[in-house]
């Protein structure tokens, strides 16, 4: 055993292949023979996730306590008025469960719905993110690179479920979200479950949201949520009419401008070549060098930039993604442009306020957690920005509102749509 | 509504049920669980997508694909956490690595490898592969292949040299035998 190679082969984490369950099989074939063969490359990197992947993809399951309960209901449901369409109402995004009294605190308490922008350099669109909140904790999931493309009027689907189980309690927290453009009055789901979709300060303008969310308390056996129907779903305008492609036909592959990965101490290639300490050249450069005792992790550097001017609504582009440790945070900073006209003003970031004593900067909060809950460690941190030319300076981080202004004075932006690329040749 | 079969749906499905164990468990090796489905299903679209392409032995093929989709997988999730794993990351790697069920003796051995002298290593030794397949699954020639290999060997030598080192994997690597 003392042979190296023998000593590998005992480390070995997964000495036998484990086949998924057949449920899981059928519904991962079913997912991908959807789409067409088609003539995609082979480089796997290029692939987008799957959708339903995405949406199925189970939060954490917790380990809570006794669940003693019953059926929780959403509350707040508030519906836009919409005439002749019949459905239930959206629920807001951030809501309450009730009636979770005597349920030994395992059962959820609320849950938050997000929508914040795609930070990932080359990537346009939203991030939808939804996460439900337990008295000791919270889960949730992620997924982005959402756009709005021709003839999909719904955007993104989200969804997943999460759950505390101990001896035979079982409490179960569903959730199906559809963002939508603003012709949506409604998602039809089911034959039995249409959705009113609901317009909301949070959301990015020109943008509704339609959510079923719900949780229940069950004894013995939890059956699995059936999330195939949310995939088939259709957008229904105010008259009731189904209109665009349905939910599932999601592309895999996003429109996006390709983007080069660095990162400090590493070669970008095979063989001897010399390790980066900085971006390579492109579009966008973010400039970290007033940032004295930076710890540079990583970034994506857009090369060219194309825009994307047949999109059905408004979004950005990033152009630019560097991601830094600085003053004890985590720092994510980006620089985001008019993903249909690179190079005109971009929209204002949705639910941002100005900073008072800070020109052109503007401050869009960590999401708002339900009253009463405890803000999770994880989740999608606040952002604040400055306008950059017809550019969004973005940094994202926790902590502070005052530490994300210091990160953010002191950085700077290069954006060279056309001509030389950044950085600018030194002088 | 079923849809009808066809040549290359009945093709396609038993390439997946042929070989999709095999490839969540090259996931499973080097990346946590929690995402082994999303990026076999992805490696699995690539497969759909490209199904004219795939001849001979197709698992190399497929490594070689899991390979590219694990790395772009796991650089986004290092995106999305930063904020909250902001320590681990400047530990961490941007690419596929060795999962955390390793002894941290021979986790430290194989991260403080090259990355391509990492997969050949592990293409051999986990997967099972011949050098030739895991060339393929590696993206390279074989003779490039043989010249991974041999650095891996010899680094890893080096690192495992000392009896103590040694020692600490076997000893791991009894426990997890006779598990």
């Amino acid at each position: 055993m003392s042979d190296w190679l023998d000593l590998v082969r005992a480390a070995n984490p997964v000495p036998r292949p484990q086949p998924f369950g057949a449920d899981v099989r059928e519904r991962m074939k079913a997912s991908i023979l959807a789409h067409d063969p088609g003539s995609a490359g082979v480089n796997g990197g290029e692939s987008a996730r799957t959708p339903f992947a995405r949406m199925v993809r189970k939060v954490p399951r917790l380990r809570l306590f006794v669940v003693v309960g019953g059926l929780l209901l959403v509350a707040g449901g508030t519906a836009a008025a919409l005439g002749v369409l019949g459905g239930q109402p959206s629920a807001p995004p951030i809501g309450k469960f009730t009636g979770t009294t005597g349920s030994g605190g395992a059962a959820a308490t609320g849950y938050s719905v997000s929508v914040t922008p795609n930070l990932d350099a080359g990537s346009i669109g939203w991030c939808l993110s939804d996460r439900v909140y337990f008295e000791q904790g919270s889960a949730g999931g992620l997924g982005c690179a959402h756009a709005p493309l021709p003839g999909r009027p719904i955007v993104a689907l989200g969804g997943g479920y999460s759950g505390s189980r101990r001896g035979d309690v079982t409490a179960t927290t569903t959730s199906l979200v559809y963002l939508t453009t603003s012709e949506v009055a409604a998602v039809r789901v089911s034959p039995t479950l249409t959705i009113l979709t609901r317009a909301d300060a949070q959301l990015p303008r020109g943008y509704r949201i339609a959510i079923d969310i719900h949780q229940t308390i069950t004894h013995g056996h939890s059956p699995r949520p059936d999330f195939a129907r949310g995939r088939a779903a259709v957008a229904l305008n105010a008259a009731g009419q189904p209109f665009g492609l349905p939910a599932t036909t999601y592309p895999f592959v996003p429109p996006h401008d390709p983007s080069v990965f660095w990162q400090p101490g590493r070669t970008n290639g095979v063989g001897p070549q010399p390790k980066v300490h900085k971006p390579p050249p492109g579009a966008c450069e973010v400039d970290t060098g007033n940032l004295v005792g930076v710890n540079l992790f990583f970034g994506w550097v857009v090369e060219h930039v194309h825009g994307f001017p047949d999109l059905a609504g408004k979004s950005y582009l990033s152009c630019a993604n560097t991601q830094f440790g600085y003053g004890g945070e985590g720092v994510i900073a980006a620089i985001l442009l008019d993903a249909q006209h690179p190079g005109t003003a971009p929209e204002p970031l949705p639910d941002a306020k100005p900073v008072p004593g800070h020109p052109q900067t503007f401050n869009e909060p960590a999401i708002a957690t339900p009253a009463g809950t405890r803000r999770p460690r994880a989740g999608n941190p606040a952002i604040t920005a400055r306008r950059v030319g017809d550019a969004w300076l973005v940094v994202q981080a926790s902590g502070t509102l005052a530490q994300r202004l210091t990160v953010l004075d002191r950085l700077g932006a290069c954006i060279r749509l056309t001509g030389p690329a950044c950085p600018a040749p030194a002088t | 509504m079923e849809q009808a079969s066809t040549p290359a749906r009945d093709r396609f499905e038993a390439l997946f049920e042929r070989y999709h164990a095999d490839v969540a468990a090259y996931v499973r090796r080097r990346a946590p669980n929690s995402i082994a489905e999303d990026v076999v299903g992805e490696t699995f679209l690539v497969a759909w997508r490209s199904l004219e392409r795939v001849h001979g032995d197709p698992l190399p093929w497929l490594y070689g694909v899991a390979r590219r989709v694990l790395a772009n997988d796991l650089r986004r999730e290092r995106r999305r956490g930063v904020l909250t794993a902001r320590l681990a990351w400047e530990r961490g790697q941007p690419e596929p690595a060795v999962s955390a069920d390793v002894s941290e003796p021979m986790r430290a051995a194989l991260l403080a490898l090259g990355e391509h002298e990492r997969e050949a290593l592990l293409l051999i030794a986990w997967e099972g592969l011949k050098p030739a397949q895991a060339a393929v699954a590696a993206g390279c020639s074989s003779a490039t292949f043989r010249t991974r290999l041999h650095r891996a060997r010899r680094h890893l030598q080096r690192t495992l040299g000392s009896k103590s080192s040694i020692d600490e994997c076997l000893g791991v690597a009894k426990e997890a035998g006779g598990a």
